[in-house]
């Protein structure tokens, strides 16, 4: 029976090509789409799989709330709490700190690489599943100033072999030797630094200042993680207890209305995907990207359903004789049902197939190949077969065989015609508000690309400035031809996240106001091509002392003057200890990226917080250049790694890209997918009308009329859902746009022209079909009946 | 073995009904070979979907083997398909997907024949017709009059006690028409099969040994 079933619906998709092609082609596109997401959720759901204990692993948590009553909820503890917890509760088995400080360059074996490392003790490795390459877990912190490292890390500095005993400096935090190596972890774990180090090489470092005093500290929560490891049998009700009583430590914090802390607890599987607290580690998406993802995979996928549905369905006219013999030979209504099911999941597995071959030739990087990940796909596939076919199969085996057998013309289809249009007008809506969707982002992105910002961009590279002097480097640099200016700066402007803050004061405003600012010294103005409205630059000698700042416009009117004359020569007190007056006042620009709105900033003279040198190139061979500026640099940097970008390509590298070609390629697959299903109808509907039309041609019609009566439906269609697509698309676009504060306005003539592109397509798909039927000789149609 | 009592059969229009049927009383023995003849419309398909279970009649009671089954439910009127109705019809209603070899098969398959019995019974039948060289054609293959043997063959391969025939040679030349009917009355006196068919032609129905006159719903007889 089954093989019956089989070998009947591998004969109807054959037969059948253009509607088993459509299925295919649009099943399979999106089940590909399907697949790579399947792939992402697989890797992010098996985040820290691979610890024994894992059911009763907890990471603490605190929410924190400030004097002005903010509520942040932190995925870091004060350091001190690990030690607390463990001193004082019996159903703790482990408690260790992961304090993440010993973040520089580092150099052994004659290599300087940048190490992201970690301050934790033994207990780590006795919560933990990691397990070690080499060296013994027990002793492994014997010697305070040891460290374990990643295989990943050992292999970059010495390549294969055991480099137990070897060491490597960090020269802000000292030596360290290696004591062990990590294996690499069977799954990704959110806890993924390169190196973990003894949290008993802290206290010195605390002392010499190389660290911030955070040992004894309960009223810092940063960087610093704490991990519990319960008794058997004691929960999150256990944890919350004792976490409870380690809360009261702030009780006169909250008597004193400073504020208030309190912790909670996060089980491990809990960590990801991310539940984007403040100052986590996790290197896992967060849990919305996670759910949009799947959200978009399934609607792709929902659409692809919708096609073969509707094609099943009006195709079933076709089916309907065989469904009536099958009854009269005896076949009940379950049977019948079956063979239709059978029929979809094969056509499912089908796609499945096309969809791993087009996966595994466009993304060999996925890791497909790979048991689980396999029978996942071929669940989900099943599925999907079982779901699409359902409406169809139901229709289908529904045929009373005397109505089919005596007369082919009056059945009456499940749903009838409601049912299909609604599920293309489904699909258009879809396909016209991603379009909308789309070209307001191209738009705005487009956009940012090109907005002037109010400062220069042009043939200016950013080269990092490591620990150099900044004036000797300076001088070599400008003593190139083609440099023709050189400044030094913390921070590249219109770049996120590059701006840093400080809190300014006067005399009348006590409470201050928080300002942006760069440290910068005098030829940032010049080099930068920023306009001083009021004032002059920071004198050419400058002290080590601060002693004067540049702000601009809006920090001008912050600070209470009227005019930017006015705040020339103000006293102003920086985070409350360094008093500076003000010598100029800059023209308001977006030293922001456009997101943002311009808010008060300052341009501060502090030397020791320079990070780059912005060197203005002379026109010319770029190349030529590069190579200059980065002898001098490397004869600064013996050994170290050269990285210099131009800032117009860093900027532009930041204009969405990704995000608008991603967004591109699923509009696309979306208006594909409903193009081929209008294609499918359409066919299907022209080859059942073509006796009507001939006998419409034979009373006399002409060409233009036929073709508008076969098309008038669907265009009508396309209309209805671009009706219901342009209040989503518009609502989508502004929740987009308020994103920035600087944005084009709703450009309703590119919607209009992007809805034209899809009506011309869509008019072509339905044309390709109709023109064929309208041409026949209506003869051919009308004899062979 | 098929008693018709009073069937009516209408279809409400507007206000009235538009009778297809009125009035029918029909008994059927087994063993006969009855004609149903009579012009066009004059309700005579309707006549053998009533007793073929295809339809349900307005009115009246149809007994098939001294069992009341006009108001089956459709499992138990499948169950009787299956076990003691055949169906021939005049546009043979083969599936085109499946071969002669498969076609003929199906109704087992829906009984639950066993694959070896499948077999055997499907090789005699297409023995019987002398159709075992074309078993692996699909019907678009054969000709009109060959595709009309495998749709007896369909008919009679699970063995049915009545073959219901709905126009069998309609759309036959005389010569294929003629070996049909041979088959069909070979059918019935070998192998004791009741035969009920529908036919315009008095050629035809000469092979039977009853002819039931049908006009405007009612039998003349």
């Amino acid at each position: 029976m089954l093989k019956r079933y089989i070998v009947l619906a591998f004969r109807n998709l054959r037969r059948q090509r253009l509607f088993t092609f459509i299925n295919i082609a649009g099943l399979a596109i999106s089940m590909a789409v399907c697949l790579m997401v399947l792939v992402s959720l697989h890797e992010t759901f098996s985040y820290d799989n691979f610890h024994p204990h894992a059911g009763r692993i907890f990471r603490v948590t605190t929410k924190v709330e400030t004097t002005d009553g903010r509520k942040y909820h932190m995925a870091s503890t004060p350091l001190p709490l690990g030690e607390a917890i463990n001193a004082g509760y019996k159903d703790v088995e482990q408690v260790t700190s992961v304090y993440s400080a010993l973040i520089d360059d580092a150099a052994a074996n004659g290599k300087e690489i940048p190490v992201r490392a970690a301050f934790t003790n033994e207990a780590f490795f006795r919560i933990f599943g990691f397990k070690l390459k080499w060296g013994n877990a027990n002793t492994i912190f014997a010697d305070p100033n040891s460290i374990v490292v990643s295989d990943n890390l050992a292999q970059r500095y010495f390549g294969a072999g055991n480099p137990v005993g070897k060491v490597i400096r960090f020269s802000k935090y000292g030596n360290y030797t290696i004591s062990g190596v990590l294996e690499t972890p069977p799954s990704h774990s959110h806890l993924d630094f390169d190196a973990y180090a003894s949290l008993a090489a802290v206290p010195v470092l605390e002392q010499s200042k190389a660290l911030p005093q955070m040992l004894q500290s309960w009223d810092q929560v940063q960087g610093a993680y704490t991990y519990v490891l319960m008794k058997e049998g004691k929960g999150s009700k256990a944890i919350n207890d004792l976490l409870a009583v380690e809360s009261h430590r702030y009780d006169i914090m909250k008597k004193e209305k400073r504020g208030s802390l309190s912790f909670a607890s996060q089980p491990l599987n809990k960590i990801t995907p991310s539940q984007e607290l403040y100052d986590d580690i996790t290197s896992s998406p967060p849990w919305g990207k996670v759910l949009t993802e799947a959200l978009v995979a399934l609607g792709l996928l929902i659409c692809a359903c919708f096609n073969y549905i509707n094609l099943t369905i009006v195709r079933s006219l076709q089916r309907a004789k065989e469904v009536g013999i099958q009854k009269v030979n005896g076949a009940q209504r379950w049977q019948i049902f079956l063979q239709f099911i059978i029929e979809s999941v094969i056509l499912c597995f089908l796609s499945f197939i096309l969809a791993i071959t087009m996966l595994s030739i466009a993304r060999p990087d996925l890791r497909i190949w790979n048991a689980e990940i396999l029978l996942l796909f071929l669940v989900f596939s099943f599925v999907t077969g079982v779901v699409a076919g359902i409406i169809p199969a139901w229709s289908l085996s529904s045929f009373q065989p005397v109505k089919v057998l005596k007369n082919m013309v009056d059945i009456k289809l499940f749903g009838g015609i409601g049912l299909r249009k609604t599920l293309i007008v489904i699909q258009f809506t879809l396909s016209i508000a991603s379009i909308f969707f789309l070209i307001t982002v191209a738009r705005q992105f487009s956009y940012k690309a090109v907005v002037d910002m109010g400062f220069a961009r042009k043939d200016i590279l950013d080269v990092p400035l490591e620990k150099t002097n900044y004036e000797l480097i300076k001088q070599r640099m400008l003593g190139l031809k083609d440099v023709e200016a050189c400044t030094a700066t913390s921070g590249v402007l219109g770049m996120p996240r590059e701006t840093r803050f400080c809190r300014i004061r006067t005399r009348e405003n006590k409470e201050g106001i928080e300002f942006g600012y760069y440290a910068t010294d005098n030829d940032f103005i010049k080099t930068m091509h920023l306009t001083l409205v009021a004032g002059t630059n920071f004198p050419a000698a400058n002290t080590d002392q601060e002693r004067y700042i540049v702000i601009n416009e809006r920090a001008a009117g912050a600070l209470g003057n009227k005019t930017p004359g006015e705040a020339i020569g103000q006293n102003v007190w920086l985070n409350d200890s360094t008093q500076v007056s003000i010598v100029g006042v800059l023209k308001n620009f977006n030293y922001q990226p456009i997101e943002v709105d311009i808010r008060p900033m300052a341009l501060r003279f502090l030397p020791q917080e320079f990070t780059k040198l912005q060197l203005k190139m002379a026109k010319g061979d770029k190349p030529a250049q590069v190579a200059a500026v980065q002898d001098i640099w490397q004869s600064f940097n013996p050994g170290k790694e050269w990285k210099a970008e131009w800032m117009d390509e860093s900027l532009a590298a930041r204009n969405g890209r990704e995000v608008v070609s991603m967004l591109s390629f699923l509009v696309f697959i979306c208006t594909l997918i409903a193009a081929l299903g209008l294609l499918g109808i359409v066919s299907y509907t022209s080859f059942i009308r073509r006796k009507e039309i001939s006998v419409r041609k034979v009373l006399g019609a002409d060409v233009i009329s036929l073709l508008v009566l076969l098309s008038q439906n669907y265009l009508k269609l396309i209309f209805i859902a671009a009706l219901i697509a342009m209040p989503i698309g518009i609502l989508g676009s502004s929740f987009f746009l308020r994103i920035f504060a600087y944005r084009v306005s709703l450009g309703i003539l590119p919607m209009a022209l992007g809805f034209l592109g899809l009506f011309v397509l869509a008019l072509i798909t339905i044309l390709s079909q109709t023109w064929a039927t309208v041409q026949v000789n209506p003869a051919k149609n009308l004899r062979n009946d | 073995m098929i008693q018709l009592q009073n069937i009516t059969k209408y279809y409400p229009v507007g206000l009235g009904r538009n009778f297809i049927l009125k009035d029918i009383d029909l008994t059927i023995n087994e063993g006969e070979f009855v004609s149903i003849m009579g012009p066009s419309g004059s309700g005579k398909s309707t006549l053998l979907h009533i007793m073929g279970l295809l339809e349900e009649p307005s009115e009246g009671q149809y007994l098939f083997e001294g069992e009341r089954v006009d108001k089956m439910n459709e499992k138990k009127r499948t169950q009787l398909h299956r076990g003691s109705i055949g169906f021939v019809f005049q546009a043979y209603h083969l599936i085109d997907e499946l071969t002669v070899y498969e076609n003929i098969e199906t109704p087992l398959l829906y009984k639950n024949v066993s694959a070896s019995e499948r077999k055997s019974r499907v090789a005699d039948v297409l023995d019987r017709f002398n159709i075992v060289a074309k078993k692996d054609l699909f019907p678009n293959q054969l000709s009109g009059g060959q595709q009309q043997l495998v749709g007896i063959a369909r008919a009679i391969v699970a063995e049915p006690r009545v073959i219901l025939a709905d126009e069998p040679t309609g759309n036959l030349h005389s010569d294929q028409a003629k070996s049909i009917m041979e088959l069909f009355k070979e059918l019935n006196e070998k192998d004791k099969i009741t035969i009920v068919q529908v036919t315009h032609s008095d050629v035809n129905a000469t092979y039977g040994n009853r002819i039931i006159q049908l006009r405007d719903g009612h039998i003349r007889s």
